[in-house]
């Protein structure tokens, strides 16, 4: 018997000839890339200028495998000088106009012709009279997020959902923010219920607790803020203390300052409202709720802890921002709340120990946990000439590094967070997922956010709340609110 | 103006389209329109009311003073009114505030304000307290002008009363006041209009708080405009309250006209 004769199929040979070519290809590939003197020229030619450029096939290779997982952004360069109105926060004209040298040297042809700084105080008039004449500003990244609604709605702001497309996943340091990096909660607080973005975040803060640390030690409290709006309740009343000479009161547990008059829901009631699982209008906008047990019940949880308790600082309703400051300064407060901003630049400005205040998550409702919001954001005006130039001036401010110059405390960027100045946040009990404040437990989903009526509807309940601090029915004034908000919300929505 | 009131947005917030008189009627069917009416009402006949004494009070007594104390008295008592609107509605309501401001501290040690109450949250003083400050503001106006009326009365008549046997009372009510008549006229007419008018003081102070009570006309067509955005309706409103001041001037012209050349 003979051995068998090895016979060399078609298929074999196909399979050996494509091995070799492959291995000759990665071999080729291979050795054109390590070998560092062959060089591929290039001629790059500027205007006016003629360089000869050099570089390796694989520096070339690397930048082109690279360039795949690398982050761009196609920047607009306007062919024809595009003049800009920007209307900026006061505090930021400083670092703005600083930042403006490095963002006309990227953008020749994108000049601010007009630069008006605006405080707090009055922006929201300012911004009435000038958007519905107007007359401007092209750009604002004053914009509270509860605006954004209304303004939206009424046709002042342009859709920013496809300019937003055009950022990168990531950031790209110096150039713009990654779209990844914003802060969930604070893209849902300027999406609109039809889902146009009309706003580009740059601030957002949670409203918190803020609790002297201080009198609750005295008073002989867990050192703790409370947990729940029951043991809120029971905490005030434990922290009010009365002059033993006059027997009147010199010390309440808890206070609060608002203004414009509709914060009062974003300050408290709101935190009640929706922890304990409703809402003040119904989320199909059809109806108000304010004769819901959850909106009365908030009513008489605040009014009994003025009105039987005592127990919450009386002259809340027209008190001025000074009143409140002294007050809080004299230790009559116990607890407050505000926006982490508004409260930390209060203080340090009052001079007072910032170790004496605790800032915590408010307290939990029956069923969740959450706070309304506050911030600041960028917008443009739909009646901009140039709205993508405008765009790409926010996206140059909004560079993570940049937006942490240009805001006070809490940014709306996760990128944001790693600039230094807030390395002592870093092991912050409060710093959660990457974030400062109550930022997660921000109701921005709420429907109330989300009308044009917005100050109608809001200003019908502080109105009702003020007036039975006064000592007015609860249910009555209440069946007014639902009644004058169903006529406003039909007027928007219909039937 | 008058247009504006008889629009409404169209499909874009900037196209205006003819809604006739849809915004009038959505004022004349709302609360808050009838309450800032009210309000209005009590708080001009209440500041015409104590600028008016107040003024009288003050020329005649002015005008009984001579020298160098008269001019110091008369540059002294017009400050007030060369303050501005907003810085005096700001330093009164650090005054109002209760227990730091000294009024809202005298109010409180007196009891007339009871504990955990406010001047400017509580009502009547809420009220009471703004309009105290419009005519702290205003009556130095007043005073000037009845001033001036009084130095334009010549003393014979004066001393020709007394002469008569004519009291202190008698003269002013018989010979004072009605040659006052037209000074009187022409002051109320100009603080009438003044003062429907009137915003800075009870925006600053009360901002409409509580829950309305406070809220005069000018404030419903600021809240209407500029934090409802509601400018139709604000048109409407200012319609409204042009059509009744100019009723009232013509109305008061015509009286005026009468008396004076009678």
């Amino acid at each position: 018997m003979g051995k068998e004769e090895k016979k060399i199929t078609r298929r074999d040979y196909l399979k050996y000839t494509g091995a070799a070519i492959g291995g000759l290809a990665v071999g080729g590939a291979l050795g054109y890339v390590l070998k560092p003197s062959e060089v591929i020229k290039e001629t790059v030619t500027a205007p006016g200028v003629e360089k000869t450029v050099t570089t390796t096939l694989k520096e070339t290779i690397t930048k082109t495998l690279t360039a795949a997982v690398t982050p761009t952004y196609s920047a607009y360069h306007p062919p024809k000088k595009v003049e800009l109105y920007w209307l900026v926060r006061d505090y930021n004209e400083a670092e703005a106009k600083e930042f403006l040298k490095g963002f006309y040297e990227k953008y020749p042809n994108i000049r601010i012709g007009k630069l008006e700084p605006q405080t707090w105080k009055g922006l929201y008039e300012k911004l009435v009279t000038l958007l519905s004449s107007r007359t401007g500003p092209d750009v604002c990244e004053g914009y509270s997020p509860r605006w954004i609604a209304p303004f939206y709605k009424r046709g002042y702001l342009y859709r920013l959902n496809e300019f937003f497309e055009l950022l990168p996943d990531e950031t790209i340091p110096d150039v713009c923010p990654g779209k990844k990096g914003f802060f969930e909660k604070a893209i849902e607080a300027v999406t609109m219920a039809d889902g146009t973005l009309a706003g580009l975040p740059n601030r957002m803060d949670g409203y918190m607790l803020y609790w002297n640390v201080k009198l609750f030690e005295e008073a002989g409290l867990p050192k703790r803020p409370p947990k729940t709006w029951d043991e809120f309740r029971d905490f005030a009343k434990n922290l009010c203390k009365d002059d033993p000479a006059t027997g009147k009161r010199v010390r309440w547990g808890a206070g609060a300052y608002y203004t414009p008059a509709e914060e009062i829901i974003n300050h408290f009631l709101g935190g009640k409202v929706w922890g304990d699982g409703g809402d003040f209008i119904s989320s199909d906008f059809k109806e108000c709720l304010a004769t819901s047990s959850e909106v009365i019940e908030a009513y008489k949880f605040f009014i009994d802890m003025h009105l039987k308790d005592d127990a919450w600082w009386p002259p809340m309703t027209t008190a001025t921002y000074q009143d409140f400051a002294a007050a809080l300064a004299q230790g009559i407060i116990g607890m407050t709340f505000a926006p982490s901003v508004t409260l930390v630049d209060a203080l340090t400005k009052l001079g007072l120990a910032w170790d004496d205040w605790g800032l915590s998550d408010p307290p939990a409702g029956r069923v969740a946990r959450y706070t309304a919001m506050s911030g600041n954001v960028w917008a443009i005006s739909s009646f901009c000439k140039e709205p993508r130039a405008a765009w790409e001036l926010i996206v140059y401010m909004a560079e993570p590094k940049r937006m942490a110059a240009l805001t006070v405390t809490q940014v709306a960027h996760r990128d944001a967070l790693k600039v230094p100045k807030y390395e002592r946040l870093k092991d912050d009990p409060l710093k959660k997922d990457g974030y400062y404040g109550s930022i997660p437990l921000i109701n921005s989903k709420s429907p109330l956010y989300k009308i044009a009526s917005y100050y109608d509807i809001v200003t019908l309940y502080t109105k009702a709340f003020e007036a039975c601090w006064e000592g007015a029915n609860v249910e009555e004034k209440l069946r007014f609110v639902k009644a004058e908000g169903d006529k406003i919300l039909k007027k928007e929505f219909g039937e | 103006m008058a247009v504006l009131s008889l629009m409404e947005s169209g499909s874009s917030i900037y196209e205006n389209k003819y809604v006739g008189i849809e915004n009038y009627i959505a004022v004349f069917n709302s609360p808050y329109f009838y309450n800032a009416l009210l309000n209005t009402f009590i708080w001009t006949v209440g500041n015409l009311v104590l600028t008016a004494i107040l003024g009288l009070v003050g020329a005649l007594a002015a005008n009984e003073l001579e020298g160098k104390l008269k001019r110091i008295l008369m540059v002294l008592i017009m400050i007030p009114w060369f303050m501005p609107w907003g810085a005096t509605a700001m330093i009164w309501k650090h005054l109002w505030t209760t227990p730091y401001g000294i009024f809202g501290w005298l109010a409180f040690i007196s009891g007339l304000i009871k504990e955990g109450q406010a001047i400017l949250t509580s009502l009547p003083s809420a009220f009471l307290a703004p309009m105290i400050t419009e005519t702290w503001k205003i009556y130095p106006l007043g005073l000037l002008m009845f001033y001036a009326g009084l130095r334009q009365i010549p003393k014979e008549i004066y001393e020709s009363a007394q002469i008569d046997g004519g009291g202190v009372f008698l003269i002013f009510r018989y010979i004072t006041i009605p040659l006052l008549k037209p000074i009187i006229i022409t002051f109320i007419l100009l603080n009438l209009m003044w003062i429907m008018g009137s915003f800075a003081i009870m925006f600053i102070l009360t901002g409409g708080a509580p829950a309305y009570a406070t809220e005069l006309y000018s404030l419903l067509i600021y809240r209407k405009v500029f934090l409802e955005i509601k400018y139709y309706e604000g048109a409407a409103l200012s319609m409204i309250l042009f059509v009744i001041l100019f009723t009232i001037g013509v109305l008061t012209i015509y009286f005026y006209k009468k008396e004076v050349f009678r």
